[in-house]
Formats: structure tokens, C-alpha cells, sequence
């Protein structure tokens, strides 16, 4: 076989190429080892700091966040010492539960069924935990949900039913939502309608009459824009004899931001209202309506023999026209 | 020519009266060329009308500093920079502003129309029932703006009524509170003796003649407003003073009959206030002075601390029943 000139040049310069390139890989090795192990050690440095870090711990944390992952063995190991501050286990705990990695899971899981461990880190770990499958410890989790007394700590322990057992996790959020009021009342009213969409409109008709304001204001706003609305719910708890004008104003208030045909009749009642609440508060939002819908309505009432309902007439047909 | 003149004067009694309106209780204008403002201080009492108003238009208060020193303080209730304990800005704020838009004539007069709280059923883009529910106990905040009883508009209404029959203003009412609050927010950058290095206390803030002392405590956290605005409320404020000789003798001879426990509680609500400074914003900007909770600034109470009016005059302002006054919450509703 006969090589031409320019044929042996060409084939020169690719082993030439080649050569370079395994150069190059043979160099790149070494360092990349030698990479690892300087993030290795820079991780541990940081890991060592939380073992004793202050109210500075978050300038040890924040790198550890930023690397992710290769952090969690050596925050493990910090976060399991025993003979550490708990201060010093809980910003630990934290900052895994940052990074949010699968290799913090059994780790936390540990820690958060064992009796014996600190009763706040136990609670701090649960944050580690959302958005897992638990499903294999949903037992584990719906008996510790049922001992506990704190509510804090009991909502955290159905926040993980709801990727454990959903029907488990919605018993747990009734059994919160019955039990509390406040934040744990709302948080839990959140959970069971994401659980079960289709039951929304009761549960937040429940919501707004709730004695507790977050709730009520929550179920409120939830109901003005939810998909699943039941109009004929609402108003039979409207024309209930013992609705409290709270309750009744928040009715109003949600036809007042709902186009659904029952809207319009059910404001001009409220129009009529004697609760100063409820006739004022349907004024404003009929006005929300085009004046075609709303006009014909508020002309009949313009002569009412009732000062209230003349006033509240005329004042929506100047504003919406 | 006489066109133009009457033009510039036409102009100027507009432009310069409206701005003089919004206050009826005036205040005296006096020359300050040779005056020491803060950090300055006089030993013992200088004879200067406190407030005072320079010629350039700065408000100056008097104040007591440690014992027998005083200073002239720059109040100045006016716009500043930002106002916001989320952002951290401590600023002056909008000490100013008046809701115009849902109050034209409460910005220009400094006093509400009745006619057209009549016709308010949205202020700052809130309706009134909304701002009610929230501003009740238990709703926004544990205390509440306002009792049970009462709503947003009945409490606005009875308010600008019994400052109209007080004869002054919203704006007069909340210039008083402005002028303390930014004395001190300010105070703390002129408490160091530049001589001694000695701390300086505030004693009490000169104001018609009074000596009204002022304390506040910060909280944690900060209040949200019910409105739909800007303002935000933190502080605990209290504003007192003792009675004089005057007011003794005619609470004695007008309220003696009253049980005791009834006449002490009369002194202390018209000589004692509990608030936020949120309320001294309210005030100026929609005539809100909170309802009958712990932190109403009750503005018979306000006019009688700074000396805008006198015991006699708040009890004619009344009807003749302080006590009545007091302790009666506003549940009629202007419709």
C-alpha cells in the first residue's frame, strides 16, 4: 500500500491530536482528585464550625446550602452527635434541611422516632422530610401524630402525612382544624381542600364561620375566587335565622366578587338588610356589576320606604353609571 | 393691570388660605435669629411661646432637659423621606397627607363634610365593612381599632363632630402628636452633652403653657394598617400631665359628685393617653382617631393635654357630661 505525502502529514497530525488529548486526560485525573479533595476538606472545615457556631452560623450554613448534596455525610455526622450543644445539632438540621437531598431522609427519620432525642430537633427535622415518599413509615408517623400535644409539632407530623397516607393526613388535618385556631386552624383548612377540592366549598362555608379571623379570612378569599363554588350552599346559610351580620357579611362580600347568577339577587337582598355591615357592604359590590344588570333592580328601591335601603339605591346607581 | 393684580391676590388668598385652613389653631410666628435650637440649651426658662413658628416656617418646640436646661427643638410636622418599619426606614413619612380622593373636604378644610361621610362606602379602595370587620377586636390585631359596637364610620363621624365643636381641626389635633413624635425620634442624635458628655434626659415637651411628658417603648413586631396605605404602628406611646390648680378646682365643682373610682378614672382619661403612632398618621389622613380602645387617641383628651383648650371648653364641647363623653362608645352611622 502505497502512502502519499499529504496522507502520512494527515495521519501525523491526528496522533498528534490524540496524544494531547490523553496528555490532557492523564493531567486532569490528579486534579480533579486533588479538587475533590480540597472540597472535601473545605466542606468539613465548615461542618466543624457549626459544631460549635453561634448566632453566626449562617456564614458556615450558607456554603454548606450552596454546595448541596456532598455536604450532607459530613452534616449528618455533626447533626448525630450527641455530645454536641443542641443549639449546635439544630442549625445542622436546618441547614440539611436546606439542601433538601434523599440522603438526609433516613437520617431524619431516625431522629425523628427516636423518644430519647431532643424534643425540638425531632420537630426541626420534619422540615427535612416534606415533599419524600414516607409512605413505608406511615404508621410510625399517624401514631406519633396521635401522641403528640403540640400543636406546632402535630401540624409538622401531618404536613408528612400528606406524602405518607392522604386519607391519614386528611383525619390529621380535621382533627388540627377542630382542635386550634390561628396560623394551625388556616394551615390546616389549606391542607384538607387540597386534599379533597371537591368538598372546598363546605369546608371553607365552615371556614367563614369560624370565630377565628385568619381562618375566616382565608376561607373568604378562597371562596371568591375558588372553581369549586356551591352558590346554593352559601345562601341557605344566608337565609339561616341564626347566621350572625359577620357571617352574613362575608356572604355578601362573596357574591360581591363572584359573576354567578345568584350574585345579583342575593346582593339586592342584602341591600335590604337592616345589619349596617351587610347593606353596605352589598352597595360596594353590586357596583362591581355592569349597570345593566344592576340598574333596574336599584331603581325599584330608590323610593323604599326605608331611609337605608333609598340611600344605599341611589348611592350604586351614581357609582356604577 | 387691575385684572392681574386681582389675579395675584385671588391667587394668593387661594392658594395661601386653603393651606392656612386645614389649621384653626394658630401658632405664634416668632424672630429666631438669636435663639439656641438644639443642640443649644438655655439654663432655666427662656420666655418663648412653645410651639412657635420661625419665619422660614420651621415649627420649634420647647423642651426640659435635665432639671433646669432647655432647648429649642425643630418639629416640623412635615413630608419626609419614607416611613417603614418593614423596609427600615425611619423617616418622617407622609405627616401631611390627607386622603383627598375619598375625602376632598377633610384635605382642604381639615374637617369632613357630613354629607360626604354620608355617602363613604370605600375608603382607600376598602370598603367600610371590610375595614370595620378588621379593625374590631380580634381582627387584625387582639385590641382592635374600634369596639364591637362601633364601625369605621360611626367612629369618623362622632370624632369630626366633636372636633368641630371643639373648634379645630384634624390637622390641629394631629400637630401636637407630630411634633412630639419627631422630637423623639430626633432627640436621641442631641442627648449627649457636647461639654460634659453627660446624658441628657427628655423631661417633658413645653406646650401652651404645659409640661406634657412623653414616653415610648418600642414592641416587637410591627401593626398593619386596616387601610389600604402605608402606615404601620410599632411603638408604645404615653402622653400625660399634671392638672393644675384650675383644672382641680373645676372638675371638683363640675364632676365632686361623682363615686371616686368614677372621678379618678375621668381624671386619667382626660389627662392620660395610650397610643401608636400609627393613630397620629390616621388622624391628619382620614380624621381617625381609633374607637373606644386602649390606644384611641380621644381628641378632647388631646386638645386639653397640649393646651389647645381649656377644662371649660372640652366640658361645653361635651354637652356637659365628660364622663358620659368617655365613656360612651360612637354606634350611630352616618347613611
Amino acid at each position: 500500500m502505497n502512502i502519499s505525502p499529504h496522507h502520512s502529514l494527515k495521519i501525523r497530525n491526528k496522533m498528534k491530536t490524540l496524544c494531547k488529548y490523553f496528555i490532557l486526560f492523564l493531567l486532569v485525573i490528579p486534579f480533579k482528585q486533588a479538587s475533590s479533595q480540597d472540597q472535601k476538606e473545605y466542606i468539613d472545615s465548615l461542618a466543624n464550625m457549626l459544631r460549635t457556631a453561634g448566632r453566626e452560623w449562617n456564614d458556615y450554613s450558607i456554603p454548606l446550602i450552596e454546595i448541596g448534596e456532598p455536604a450532607v455525610p459530613a452534616l449528618v455526622e455533626v447533626v448525630k452527635d450527641r455530645s454536641l450543644e443542641q443549639w449546635n445539632r439544630r442549625i445542622s438540621a436546618m441547614t440539611l434541611n436546606s439542601i433538601h437531598s434523599s440522603l438526609w431522609v433516613q437520617p431524619a427519620l431516625e431522629i425523628l422516632f427516636d423518644l430519647t432525642e431532643d424534643p425540638v430537633l425531632r420537630n426541626h427535622v420534619t422540615a427535612g422530610l416534606r415533599g419524600f415518599n414516607l409512605a413505608e413509615v406511615r404508621d410510625k408517623l399517624w401514631d406519633l401524630f396521635n401522641e403528640e400535644s403540640n400543636e406546632s409539632y402535630k401540624s409538622n407530623l401531618a404536613a408528612l402525612l400528606m406524602t405518607a397516607d392522604t386519607s391519614l393526613a386528611y383525619k390529621a388535618f380535621k382533627e388540627l382544624y377542630n382542635t386550634y385556631d390561628g396560623h394551625v386552624q388556616r394551615g390546616a383548612l389549606m391542607n384538607l381542600v387540597m386534599i379533597r377540592p371537591g368538598e372546598s366549598t363546605s369546608w371553607f362555608l365552615k371556614g367563614i364561620q369560624m370565630d377565628d379571623w385568619m381562618t375566616s379570612n382565608l376561607a373568604m378569599d378562597s371562596l371568591m375566587t375558588s372553581d369549586y363554588f356551591d352558590a346554593d350552599d352559601l345562601i341557605s346559610v344566608y337565609n339561616e335565622h341564626s347566621t350572625g351580620d359577620e357571617v352574613k357579611w362575608r356572604i355578601v362580600c362573596i357574591f360581591g366578587h363572584r359573576d354567578e347568577p345568584e350574585s345579583i339577587p342575593l346582593l339586592v337582598e342584602a341591600l335590604q338588610d337592616e345589619s349596617w355591615l351587610v347593606h353596605t357592604e352589598a352597595a360596594v359590590g353590586l357596583c362591581r356589576f355592569e349597570p345593566e344588570q344592576v340598574i333596574t333592580e336599584m331603581k325599584k328601591l330608590k323610593n323604599d320606604s326605608r331611609n337605608y335601603v333609598r340611600n344605599n339605591s341611589r348611592w350604586v346607581i351614581k357609582h356604577i353609571e | 393691570m387691575k385684572n392681574v393684580i386681582l389675579f395675584i391676590f385671588l391667587f394668593v388668598f387661594f392658594f395661601y388660605g386653603c393651606k392656612q385652613d386645614r389649621y384653626r389653631f394658630k401658632i405664634e410666628t416668632i424672630d429666631t435669629e438669636n435663639l439656641k435650637l438644639a443642640p443649644g440649651y438655655y439654663t432655666g426658662k427662656p420666655d418663648l411661646p412653645s410651639p412657635a413658628l420661625s419665619r422660614d416656617g420651621r415649627e420649634l418646640v420647647l423642651l426640659n432637659i435635665d432639671n433646669d436646661r432647655y432647648t429649642l427643638f425643630d418639629a416640623t410636622v412635615e413630608n419626609g423621606e419614607p416611613f417603614d418599619y418593614k423596609r427600615r426606614l425611619y423617616g418622617k413619612g407622609n405627616q401631611l397627607l390627607a386622603d383627598e380622593e375619598d375625602f376632598p373636604t377633610l384635605a382642604r378644610t381639615g374637617l369632613h363634610s357630613e354629607r360626604e361621610l354620608k355617602n363613604t362606602k370605600i375608603i382607600t379602595g376598602r370598603s367600610v365593612s371590610q375595614i370595620t370587620i378588621d379593625g374590631r377586636p380580634w381582627g387584625s390585631s387582639g385590641v382592635g381599632f374600634m369596639s364591637d359596637d362601633e364601625t369605621i364610620m360611626s367612629v369618623i363621624m362622632a370624632d369630626n363632630r366633636i372636633v368641630e365643636s371643639l373648634g379645630l381641626t384634624h390637622p390641629d389635633l394631629a400637630r401636637p402628636l407630630f411634633h412630639l413624635w419627631n422630637i423623639s425620634r430626633e432627640f436621641d442624635n442631641y442627648s449627649i452633652d457636647t461639654i460634659t458628655g453627660d446624658r441628657i434626659q427628655m423631661e417633658a415637651i413645653l406646650y401652651n403653657g404645659n409640661e406634657v411628658k412623653v414616653e415610648i417603648s418600642g414592641s416587637r413586631g410591627w401593626q398593619e394598617s386596616i387601610f389600604n396605605d402605608e402606615i404601620l404602628g410599632s411603638g408604645h406611646i404615653y402622653i400625660s400631665r399634671e392638672l393644675n390648680k384650675e383644672e382641680r378646682e373645676f372638675l371638683n365643682q363640675n364632676y365632686g359628685n361623682l363615686p371616686e373610682n368614677k372621678y379618678e378614672e375621668l381624671k386619667k382619661m382626660l389627662f392620660n393617653i395610650h397610643t401608636g403612632e400609627l393613630v397620629f398618621f390616621y388622624i391628619n389622613r382620614y380624621g381617625f382617631y381609633e374607637g373606644h380602645t386602649e390606644y384611641r387617641i380621644d381628641p378632647v383628651a388631646a386638645a386639653l393635654i397640649f393646651g389647645m383648650r381649656s377644662i371649660e371648653d372640652v366640658h361645653i364641647a361635651v354637652g356637659g357630661d365628660l364622663y358620659e363623653y368617655f365613656t360612651s362608645p360612637f354606634t350611630e352611622n352616618p347613611e
